[in-house]
């Protein structure tokens, strides 16, 4: 038997339990994972693109911060990768950049330019590709990967990331996909197709980089995406954060702009 | 002693208690200041903006992310001619990093339009002409990017020199990069293109007569939309959420408040029992006892809404000197939103109090006496 003095409290806790419990009973019909992570491999696999990006990274709590201002240029497709960083601010960074260069036919290459004209290739995966970009706590493997078109895809859960109810994404690679990283869990909002989290797992099981959604925005054509997130790799001090500020779809991009030439004019615009 | 001197000798009797639902109460009640403040003070500096500068009528496509899309700005010259347009201007706005500072607006302005005439330059100059590759800075932009006259800044893969320092009486306009229109278009690859047309009705035109123009603005440019400046705050999506933000965090904020002083009031409720057994035996009403207690909490809201009041407002003035929100905001302190804060407070003080009021209303003087 319920007393007086009982029965607000237990009202409250229902209340709670129900507004708790909200978000996930809101949630609609769950999709498979097959269907989930084909809808996010196509969303990057987009074509050509340009985007702008902030990059701000410290190496420990107590070091200074470094930012740089980067153009980025893609063509991605479901056979090819090409990606072209270039920095653009600050003055004595300004010029520095890599390319990268993936397609199902041939092995994976890039170069890496420092003004005046020190062009390195860069070494074949899976050394060269493990190499931090710009000093951030981002690999070129973390850029080049599109994890969400590996074979095996499962949902393994869901979990509620700043108010959305997300759905827990596991993507493993096949035996003919190479990847440093055993597994990767992405925590989904499927409403809009945007990961919240991505944590990267090494095979013993260990978290070797995390990257939180601190900002969804859409994009030029109108496509929710994460326009700013942070990387940390559990363990270290570092922190490395990226903002998005414009991307462009409708471009023109050539063979050429992904070419280790390329990186030797670092103003050149995109039309 | 009278029915006030009770009322707040029982607040005073237990002054740790009182003093920590204050504390939670003024907290509720500073977020609701500071967040509130905050949206307001965006909204009005939006609406001081497209005052300052005359802009009777804006046309966009609103439909693009963070900012409006692009279109040709040949619909310059197609809007110009309608009736009751006075003066028409483009206007290219981009939301950009800049260096190591936060995004930030970049303004180019058609050279010429009015935009520009209300314009004051503190220190330097304005460009020289349309095709000049200079910019001027808004004075609390110029504090975020530490630049001066002479100092150059990077937009995209282009550096320009600053040339002058400019106070647009705005936040918005004191917080942009001003450049001009045809120098934007080329270095953001928008050659033709604009996001806005800004326009100048004839003086005396009627509000009917407006919302016509707007009509007939609608028939040239179908995607797009023309606003009366004064309705682009109310309309904007952007606005309507970051209200919708500061007030629904603000409500969990005046939850949180509730939860707190009615937790306090009933156990004042529950300690005073004797008290109020002796009181309903001496003859108090009940209505009279509950009256009692929603004073008490009325009270208690009234004073959390004083100190929160105070500690919104502190805290508001110490973001707004943060470099992440420096020149981005001007809070609205306005009276309106402190009184507004202090009554929520009060009417939180009074909606804790009904339980408890209602509670001690119940007590059975007998049993109350007996403890």
């Amino acid at each position: 038997m319920i007393t007086s003095r009982l029965r607000p409290l237990l009202l409250a806790s229902l209340l709670g339990a129900a507004l708790i419990a909200s978000p996930v009973a809101a949630q609609e019909s769950t999709p498979s994972a097959r269907e989930l992570s084909s809808q996010l491999a196509a969303g990057i696999q987009d074509g050509a693109s340009t985007v702008r990006l902030k990059i701000e990274f410290r190496a420990a709590a107590t070091a200074p911060n470094s930012v740089l201002q980067l153009a980025v240029k893609s063509l991605r497709t479901e056979a090819t990768t090409k990606l072209t960083y270039q920095v653009l601010w600050p003055k004595e960074r300004k010029g520095e950049g890599f390319t990268l260069n993936r397609s199902d036919d041939s092995p994976v290459t890039g170069a890496v330019f420092t003004p005046p004209d020190s062009l390195r290739p860069l070494p074949p995966p899976p050394a060269g590709w493990q190499e931090p970009v710009f000093g951030s706590d981002l690999s070129y493997e973390d850029l080049l990967d599109n994890f969400f078109a590996w074979e095996h895809q499962s949902i393994t859960g869901t979990e509620t990331i700043d108010r959305l109810p997300c759905l827990i994404l596991e993507s493993k690679p096949g035996k003919n996909q190479r990847s440093s990283y055993s597994a990767v869990r992405s925590w989904i909002d499927p409403k809009k197709l945007v990961p919240m989290r991505i944590e990267k797992l090494l095979a013993s099981g260990q978290v070797a980089r995390r990257i939180v959604t601190t900002r969804v925005a859409k994009d030029d054509t109108g496509r929710p995406v994460a326009s700013s997130f942070s990387v940390s790799r559990p363990g270290h001090d570092s922190l490395t954060e990226l903002e998005g500020s414009s991307s462009r779809h409708e471009v023109t991009l050539s063979e050429a702009d992904f070419t280790p030439e390329a990186l030797r004019s670092p103003t050149a615009k995109t039309r | 002693m009278t029915f006030f001197t009770i009322v707040v000798r029982s607040l005073v009797r237990r002054p740790v208690r009182t003093g920590l639902t204050l504390v939670g109460i003024s907290i509720g009640i500073a977020a609701v200041v500071a967040l509130v403040g905050m949206a307001w003070g965006y909204e009005k500096s939006i609406v001081r903006q497209l005052d300052v500068i005359g802009i009777d009528v804006v046309v966009s496509n609103m439909s693009g992310g963070l900012m409006p899309k692009v279109f040709d700005e040949s619909l310059e010259e197609k809007i110009a001619p309608l009736p009751k347009v006075a003066a028409t201007t483009s206007v290219l706005m981009q939301m950009l990093s800049i260096e190591d500072a936060p995004m930030m607006m970049i303004s180019g302005r058609e050279w010429g339009g009015f935009t520009w005439d209300k314009i004051s330059v503190i220190e330097g100059r304005l460009p020289h002409n349309a095709t000049e590759r200079a910019v001027v800075i808004g004075r609390l932009a110029a504090e975020v990017l530490k630049k001066k006259p002479g100092d150059t800044v990077q937009i995209e893969a282009d550096e320009l020199p600053v040339v002058g320092i400019i106070d647009g009486q705005a936040v918005v306009e004191n917080g942009a990069i001003i450049l001009s229109l045809n120098v934007l278009q080329e270095i953001t690859l928008n050659e033709g293109k604009v996001n806005f047309v800004d326009i100048r009705v004839t003086p005396g035109t009627t509000k009917q007569e407006v919302t016509a123009l707007c009509d007939s603005i609608k028939e040239i440019f179908p995607e797009g939309r023309a606003m009366v400046a004064s309705e682009v705050v109310g309309t904007s999506q952007g606005f309507r959420v970051a209200r919708a933000m500061s007030w629904s965090t603000s409500l969990l904020a005046i939850i949180v408040g509730v939860l707190g002083v009615m937790n306090t009031m009933l156990m004042t409720v529950f300690e005073r029992t004797h008290e109020i057994g002796i009181l309903l035996a001496v003859g108090w009403k009940r209505r009279r006892i509950m009256l009692m207690v929603l004073l008490e909490s009325a009270l208690l809201g009234l004073l959390g809404g004083v100190l929160g009041v105070a500690l919104g407002a502190l805290g508001l003035k110490i973001l707004e000197t943060t470099p992440a929100i420096r020149g981005l905001l001007e809070p609205d302190l306005s009276p309106r939103l402190l009184l507004i804060s202090i009554a929520i407070a009060v009417v939180v003080g009074v909606i804790s109090g009904l339980y408890p009021g209602w509670r001690s209303s119940r007590l059975s003087p007998s049993l109350a006496l007996h403890g």
